[in-house]
């Protein structure tokens, strides 16, 4: 071989073995600083779970975060917005392209899950609205369906009108799937929400509706392995976390249109996000890191920031 | 100590026997049946037909593949119950195992990816990852030979990103 070629051609594997690679690092922040070495380190490192797990984490989060969640709701109250009897609550769904999200109304509405048609219509106006009753008063759900597809990044803003809530949809299970607004994108994009406006849908949302509360959803959760190890394609709960903290969301749910895993929860969580957002911030906060004075607190969840903060590494959020 | 006759106590019946493995650069390796079944590709070729005498592997070269061969036979004998072989020992041979130059390693992980030997991959893998460990990407960039692609617009931008790595 030449001597300019190297003995170790890195570059020359495939994508999923350099990323498996990348997860045996072990190193977040040496992960963080090769975001520089080249465009497809870039791409990859932003794109895949290869970041090493957090302290604690665990398959058995989702279970404990379950069981903490339906406590939550269970000692929630919303108070209805004033002078009506029903409450009509305006959620405007949004999120990439085969983020599952007409499926998902489409679920709420009619309980059932839609039949995969080969090219699905995208939907610009499409309106459902359907009567839920949580702790005995009923609310009046319109889900509003959009479309990802930036070709209607101009129209799709004018749903956003007067909106008590936005539901981030997103698929759980597969983000490495070669549709181009498919994960890698959107997860970049949710941190890039401190970055002001530009062309794409989280930062729409800040721009439009600065006020309104934005719910993370994690659609298809059919699709996650359910297996002891995090299969490489998977979104896994800690990176849901630090976007949810550092995008400023609500909170996060994961829900299955096909499955119907959780939905009962999900509509709950919707609701008690539109009408009391600060309680519902504040339980998500809660329960993604436990207060240290909990002895019995299985999880200690830190943010890779968190932990730059802490070491003096990073200076606070310039917000 | 790995006798091919030792290897005829193979678990799956089917597996007996010994089957010709063909490299890239025509080397001829004879292994028996469930050594080279390790490898998921090639017995994935075995279930489908079993009377092939030979295997054609394009895209291996001898040397890799002779020490794909070493390993799949180590550990066929190694992970037998009745072995007598610690978990130690076994990452000690590991270790020594992966103690080549990189391009033998490189050509290993394209093999074991191409053979599908999943533990093979993971250990190759892993000593990669042990190589970049504490490597700055300049000093990733020079030892891999990797050209630097992003614009100065984006490299900004990635700085922007991750500010408190560069104070």
């Amino acid at each position: 071989m030449g001597q300019a070629r190297s003995k170790f051609p890195l570059n020359d594997l495939p994508n999923e073995i350099l990323v498996s690679i990348f997860r045996y690092v072990g190193d977040n922040e040496a992960l963080a600083s090769w975001m520089m070495v080249c465009h497809r380190w870039h791409v990859l490192l932003l794109s895949t779970s290869c970041w090493a797990l957090l302290p604690g984490e665990s398959r058995s989060f989702a279970e404990y975060y379950d069981r903490q969640l339906g406590t939550f709701l269970l000692n929630a109250h919303p108070r209805p917005k004033r002078g009506r009897a029903i409450s009509d609550l305006k959620c405007v769904v949004v999120g990439p392209c085969e983020a599952g999200k007409t499926s998902l109304i489409i679920r709420l509405v009619t309980e059932e899950f839609p039949l995969p048609s080969e090219s699905a219509p995208k939907r610009l106006f499409e309106n459902y609205s359907r009567l839920l009753m949580f702790g005995g008063v009923p609310y009046n759900i319109q889900l509003w369906d959009t479309t990802g597809h930036e070709d209607y990044d101009r129209l799709r803003p004018l749903s956003y009108v007067e909106a008590d809530l936005f539901l981030m949809c997103f698929a759980v299970g597969d983000r490495i799937r070669p549709s181009a607004c498919q994960g890698p994108a959107f997860t970049a994009l949710i941190v890039r929400r401190r970055l002001g406006p530009s062309a794409t849908v989280v930062p729409e949302v800040c721009c439009y509706c600065p006020k309104a509360p934005v719910l993370l959803v994690g659609c298809r959760s059919d699709l996650r392995a359910g297996t002891a190890r995090w299969e490489p394609d998977e979104v896994r709960y800690s990176e849901c976390l630090r976007l949810v903290k550092e995008a400023g969301l609500v909170g996060y749910t994961e829900v299955s249109a096909k499955s119907g895993t959780a939905l009962g929860n999900f509509s709950e969580v919707a609701i008690m996000a539109a009408l009391e957002p600060m309680q519902t911030k504040e339980f998500f906060q809660r329960v993604w890191r436990p207060t240290p004075d909990k002895a019995s607190a299985p999880f200690e969840f830190t943010t890779l920031a968190d932990l730059q903060t802490r070491r003096g590494l990073r200076a606070p959020a310039p917000q | 100590m790995a006798t091919p006759a030792a290897a005829a106590a193979a678990p799956a019946p089917q597996l007996e026997g010994d089957i010709k493995l063909v490299s890239e650069d025509a080397h001829e390796f004879v292994t028996p049946k469930n050594v080279a079944a390790q490898c998921k590709m090639i017995k994935t070729m075995l279930e489908v037909s079993e009377e092939q005498e030979f295997i054609n592997l394009p895209n291996v070269k001898g040397k890799e593949l002779e020490k794909v061969i070493e390993y799949c036979r180590y550990h066929v004998q190694a992970d037998k119950p009745d072995s007598g072989v610690s978990d130690n020992d076994k990452k000690t041979w590991d270790e020594n195992f992966v103690k080549v130059d990189k391009e033998t390693l490189f050509n290993l992980i394209m093999a074991a990816n191409y053979l599908d030997v999943k533990s093979l991959l993971d250990l190759t893998c892993a000593t990669v990852a042990n190589m970049l460990k504490n490597k700055t990407p300049e000093e990733i960039r020079r030892e891999f030979n990797i050209k630097n692609d992003l614009t100065p617009e984006e490299e900004e931008e990635i700085k922007r990103e991750s500010a408190w790595l560069y104070q």
